[in-house]
Formats: structure tokens, sequence, C-alpha cells
């Protein structure tokens, strides 16, 4: 019932959409400011609305009846929590690496941890609320651009760099793991209420 | 282990600074008269980074990544605010021709061109974290100038192999395109393969472009770049024949008839559909800008220094007032606009930029193509019609916008490539504020002097001249239009409700690629579009990984060697 309801409302809103370009390309009628089409235009704007609304409704339905806003929260978190052991594993031969190993490593790290998280960026905002689900991906992209970082310091051999920098990497991974795991305390919460 | 070089790591340094401006001096002075000549611009960045790359690394010996990017962001920030004045300037010059009482005095233009440089950074550096970091757009230039400057580095030779062979692959490629060796009549001209068989009607624009550029952002965007694609099969392949079957339009048949859809229907309803869908993606992101904004503020107040990461928010909004403060003046000391006009004009014109701003970059970031001239369009409107109708001071904030919306697509290209190699954005926000607005003072001197030039001291550039200013000429027409009311005004208000609704679509970005494909020519969204699904292709058969870590080195490798050959062919055709 429920993916029948999502694609009854795309299918209105793609047809109400491709329904009012093709009424709004119409010129106007001469000596006028708008053609004759505009009465057209005007309900195939009103199904796409419709159609969006449809969609919503019947996806909000959704993320409440089944827990994935806290699966994903806790895969998030799961995530995480690796990547911030495997950094403190790092952390204790960094120095001892070559600059190649050193930049291997964190690809790898990149690869597994932070490119799956960013990837599930529209989930993560979708399930979690546009300003929640922000606060998490701003701090992982943070802890990213610090380890791209770490990387050109390696290439450029500034072994003092990535003393200075790594800390900094391991604060805001932690963070965005500690937010994790407070929003999905926080849609426990809410869940148990409903 | 490191064998030593423990010292500070080199980021912003005088060297740098000098050599970046050096480098967007003689840009500026060459892209402007590239522009005057060809009717087109190119970029800056990825020759700043290359020449960046052989300076500081090559010949001085202890240049780092970060300062790399530091020079290119400084080179590319003074280059692209010539291309804003070169699009709008030599359009006035050429008005004064036909309209003796248009009176050009330099400073009030320098005033609103600055005030541009400044606004269009302003305005975008707070949307940073929302397209870089939560939206993660692809910006395929910046991606493409991240893998030039890491080449060189110990760890990046495999990736600088691949960037290698995309290079030698597009250069080969526009090597024949430009020779024409393999151009057959009606089927592959202009670097446009016609696929109608002599079979397909014309309206539908059977054809696609072979560019390894577009292609290859295309290849940076995959999935997120699909709506673009889309909106072009949409636009040319539903759109056009149903209006044709109805008989919408005129009886022309071939070229005329494509460019009667294009010009008259679709053009204009994109730029609509452009403008509906960025102000509803300003209302749905506006908590998370707002969140941007208050961890600004936070950060200022903040003593901890290493907190500080971009320019903190009292800086923006002093560099806003000024700004704004610098579009009155201008707008003010042109004759015929009074006081209550300038201040309409300064504030009007500030809240247009930072939507065409957030639209350019949105397009750049997604797509690397930037609707400079539809926005130039709409800002002649708008400011035409607060000016009853005065042209000078109409031009002269359009010039304001035209340099804004440069910078603010070429800062967040630059952050993008300082993200990717790890640069403070602080830093990178600091030196394209305090050095762009050269660009302008530049640019403006370069105009005024080749214009100068002319017989009888004016007429140095124009129709039937050696600069013929293409640019200039389109421009033109969009002010008689607005003059003579021709505006497609009911497409860009209908489009716009369809950009609002496509904007709040479960899809990110898709009312403003949509709209972008509809004011591009189907040749280049076909040739985009191919990209996107081989990129898909290859995710789906080689995994995520595998594209990021071979086909994103290859892809910049396609983008440069065809941007450095276009820049070579125009050098080529001007002076030789």
């Amino acid at each position: 019932m429920r993916t029948l309801g999502l694609l009854l409302g795309l299918l209105l809103f793609l047809v109400g959409i491709i329904s009012a370009l093709i009424t709004a390309a119409k010129l106007p009628i001469i000596n006028t400011n708008w053609s004759d089409m505009l009465l057209l235009y005007s309900i195939s704007i009103f199904f796409a609305c419709i159609g969006l609304l449809i969609y919503y409704k019947f996806q909000s339905l959704q993320s409440i009846t089944d827990n994935s806003s806290c699966v994903l929260c806790s895969n998030i978190a799961e995530q995480l929590q690796k990547l911030i052991s495997e950094l403190n594993k790092l952390e204790t031969e960094i120095f001892t690496l070559e600059a190649v190993e050193i930049t291997n490593r964190i690809n790898i790290l990149l690869n597994n941890y932070v490119l799956p998280c960013s990837a599930a960026r529209q989930e993560i905002t979708e399930l979690l609320g546009h300003y929640q689900g922000s606060e998490v991906l701003i701090s992982i992209a943070n802890g990213e651009r610090l380890l791209n970082r770490i990387c050109s310091a390696a290439s450029d051999e500034k072994i003092q760099e990535i003393y200075i920098i790594y800390p900094k990497v391991l604060f805001h991974f932690e963070e965005a793991y500690c937010k994790c795991i407070h929003y999905q305390t926080c849609l426990l919460n809410s869940q148990q209420k409903c | 282990m490191f064998n030593g070089k423990n010292n500070k790591y080199r980021e912003l340094t005088l060297i740098t600074v000098l050599l970046g401006i050096i480098q967007g001096v003689i840009l500026n002075i060459a892209f402007v008269y590239i522009a005057l000549k060809i009717g087109f611009s190119v970029g800056g960045s990825a020759i700043a980074a290359i020449i960046g790359y052989v300076f500081l690394r090559g010949i001085l010996r202890e240049g780092t990544i970060v300062e790399n990017n530091i020079n290119q962001t400084i080179a590319s920030g003074i280059n692209s605010t010539g291309t804003g004045v070169a699009f709008v300037l030599p359009t006035l010059f050429l008005l004064s021709v036909q309209n003796q009482n248009l009176v050009i005095s330099l400073w009030p233009l320098l005033l609103a061109g600055i005030g541009g440089a400044i606004l269009g950074v302003v305005v975008i550096i707070p949307l940073r974290k929302q397209l870089i970091e939560i939206e993660r757009l692809r910006f395929p230039t910046g991606v493409a100038v991240a893998t030039i400057i890491r080449s060189g580095s110990v760890t990046g030779f495999n990736k600088a192999k691949l960037l290698g062979i995309g290079l030698l692959i597009s250069v080969t490629w526009k090597l024949l395109m430009i020779s024409q060796w393999l151009e057959i009549p009606g089927i592959l001209e202009n670097e446009e393969l016609n696929f109608s068989f002599g079979v397909l009607p014309a309206y539908l624009t059977p054809a696609i472009y072979l560019s390894t550029l577009n292609f290859a952002a295309g290849l940076l965007s995959g999935r997120a770049g699909l709506p673009f694609f889309l909106g072009g099969i949409l636009a040319w392949w539903i759109v056009s024949p149903v209006s044709v079957f109805f008989a919408w339009t005129p009886e022309l048949n071939g070229k005329e008839l494509v460019d009667f859809i294009y010009s008259q229907m679709l053009r204009p309803l994109g730029i609509g559909v452009l403008i509906g869908a960025a102000f509803m993606e300003v209302i749905l992101n506006f908590s998370a800008v707002k969140g941007a904004i208050h961890s600004l503020i936070a950060a200022s107040r903040s003593n901890n220094k290493s907190c500080k990461d971009e320019l903190s928010f009292s800086v923006l909004v002093t560099g806003g007032v000024v700004a704004i403060f610098f579009f009155f003046i201008a707008a003010w000391s042109v004759v015929g606009v009074s006081i209550g006009q300038a201040i309409l004009v300064a504030m009007l014109g500030s809240l247009w930029l930072g939507l065409a701003g957030l639209i350019v970059a949105q397009c750049t970031g997604l797509t690397d193509i930037s609707p400079v001239s539809g926005i130039a369009l709409i800002s002649v409107t708008m400011m035409m019609f607060a000016l009853n109708g005065n042209v000078a001071a109409a031009m002269l904030v359009t010039l304001a916008i035209a340099v804004a919306i440069g910078q603010s697509a070429d800062m967040m290209q630059d952050l993008k490539t300082g993200f990717m190699v790890g640069s403070r954005p602080l830093l990178q926000q600091i030196m394209q504020l305090t050095t762009s607005w050269l660009g302008v003072i530049i640019a403006c001197i370069v105009i005024y002097i080749l214009w100068h030039g002319g017989p009888g001291g004016q007429g140095g550039f124009g129709p039937n001249t050696d600069l013929p200013a293409p640019q200039a000429t389109v421009l033109m027409s969009v002010v008689e239009a607005v003059q003579s009311n021709t505006v497609p005004v009911d497409k860009f208000i209908l489009g716009g409700i369809i950009g609002v609704i496509l904007g709040t679509a479960p899809v990110a970005g898709m009312g403003v690629l949509v709209g972008l494909a509809m004011y591009l020519p189907l040749a280049i969204t076909l040739g985009y579009g191919f990209g996107c699904l081989t990129q898909m292709a290859i995710v789906k058969k080689k995994g995520e990984v595998f594209a990021e870590n071979k086909i994103v080195p290859l892809a910049a490798g396609l983008i440069i060697g065809e941007a450095l050959m276009d820049v070579g062919h125009v050098v080529f055709k001007i002076f030789l």
C-alpha cells in the first residue's frame, strides 16, 4: 500500500511537471501577455503539487512506522566507531611510516569508512532531519578535509604538521560519532512516546 | 620514515601571493583580449596550478601542495573578475556609439565592479558547508586542479599517470577536431556528431557535442548529474516535438525552427526554472545555512585560533555593507538616477546577486557550466525596470553582478580544490577577498585602452573590427529587447513556478539541473549525460572506490587537456 502510494505520488508529480512544461512553452496570444494554455498549465501545476504531497505523506508514514532512522544512525555510528579505532591504531605508528604508506593507509580509511558515510548523505538528511543530518555530515567532512591535509603534509614530508593535525582529525570524527549516538537516542525516545 | 624536513608547513607565503598576483594579472589581460576576440573566456585555475607547480616545487624546491592551492586561488580570482568585466563593459562602449547621451565614466564602473568582487565572495562563503560538505557537489574543474596539485607528490604517481593518459587522449582528440580531419559534411561538423541518419527531424536536435571536457564533467558527476541529462531529453524530445505537433511554432524548417524553439521557448523557460529552483533551495536549506552562519558567529567569538577555519561573520557583514555602499555610490553617480533609485538598486541588486551567486555556484558545481548570459538577461531586465530604462545605470549593476557571480563560482571551485588537498578555507577566503578586486581594475583599463585605440579615439572593438566582441553584441540585443518590451516575462514566471516545485522534489539539485538543461543546446547535455551513464556503469561493475581512484584523475586529465588546447588554439588563431 505504501509503495503504491509513493508510486502514485511520483507518477502524478511527473505527469504534472511534464504537462506544465509543455503548456508553459506556448507563446502568448498576440497583444496579450499569456498563452491560451494558462488554465491547462495551472491544472498541471496543481496535479504536480498533489503528487508531491502524496509522495511525502507516504514517505513520512514509512519513516514513522519502520525504524530506518535508528538503523541508519546505528550503521553510521558503527562505521565511525571503527574509523576512530583504526585512527587510534594508526596514531601509534604513523611517525614511523614512509609518506607513501601514510597516504595509502589514509586512503584505505577514506574509502572504507568515510566515503560510505558521505555516500549516504541524502538518507542522513532525510531521516535525521536537515539540521541534525547536516551537523553529522559537516563533522565528518571536517575530519575528511584534515585527513586530506595529512596526506598532503606526508607528501611534502612535513611531519610537524601531522603532529598538529592528527588530534583534530580524531576530534571531528568523535564529534560526528557523539552526534549520531545523541540523535539515535532522541529518535528512540520519540518512537517510544509514539 | 621521514628524512628530517620537519619545519613549519608552508601555506600562505609572500612568494605564493606574489606569484598568484602576477599570474592573475597576466591571465586577466590575456583572457580579456581573448573574450573580445572570440566571445568566450577560459578558466585560469588549471594553468595557474601547473605554473605554480613548476615554479614552487620545480624551481624554488620548497613549495607545498597547500601553498600551490593558495597560488591558484589568487590567480584564478583575479582572472575571473576580468571575465565578468569583459562580458558587460564592451556592451556599454558599443551602446555609447548608438546613443550619444550615454556618458561613460570609469570610476562608477570600477566601484561597482569592486563591490561585485567583494560581494560575490562574502555571499557564497556561508554556503561552503552546504555545497561542498553536505551536498558534496563535484565542481569538475576544482577536482581537476586538485589532481594536478597533488600529481607531483611521491604518493600521487599512479594518479598522475592516469591524469597524463587523460590529458594525452584529450589533446589528441582536440587536435583531430581542430584540424577537421574527421569532418564529414552533415555528420561530423564543428565538433558535433549528427545522428539524425536523414530520418529524425531537426527539431529533435539529434546531435552530440564531442567534447572530452563535457564528457569528463559527466564522468565526475555520475548519478547526481542525471537530472541534467533527463532535463535535456524532456526539453528537446518531448516539449519541442509536442510544440511542433500542435503548430505552436511558425512555419519554419531546419535550423531556423530549432533556433526559434530554443530562443523563444526553451531557453527563457529554462532561465525561469533555474531561478525558481534556486530560490526554493535557499528556502529549503535555510536551516543548514542558518546553522552555518551560527557556526561562523560562534567561531568568531571563540578565542581558539584553530577553530577559525572560515572568515568571521563580522568580516562578511562588513564586506557586504561596504560592497552595497559601493553599489549605491556607483549607481547614484550615474546621470538621471535619484537617491531613492540608487538605494533601491543597491538593495535589490545585492539580493539578486546573492541568489544569482548560488545559481551559478550550483550549476558549476554540478556541471562546470555557468549560465552567465541568462543571469545577465534577468539582471538587465530587473534593473532597467527599477531605473526607468536608464541603460547606463542598469549596465553598471549588471557589470557588478557578472563580476560577482564569476567570483562566487570561482571561490567555490577553489574551496573544493582546497577541501581535497586539505587547505585551510580561511586563508583561501582571505586571499580571494583581498586580491580579486585587482582584476576589475586591470580588465577595465585594458578594455578602456583597447576602445580608445580605435580610429578617432573610439571604436577599438566591436562588429567589423579585429576584436568583434561577440558577447557584447549578444548583451546589446538583450538591452534592445528590454527597451522594446519583448522580454519573455511569461516564460520566466511560468518557468519560475515549475522551478519552485522541482526544487521541492525528492531529488537534490533537480530543479537547477533541469533548468540548466533547458537553457543549453541538447548537444552539450547529451555529451554530459553520456559521461554520467558511463560513470554509473563503471561504479556498478567496479565499485565506488575504483571510480574515485581511477576515473577521477582520468577525467581531470580530460578536462585539463581540452582547457589547455582551447587556450593554445586561441593564441594560435590570434597571433599566427
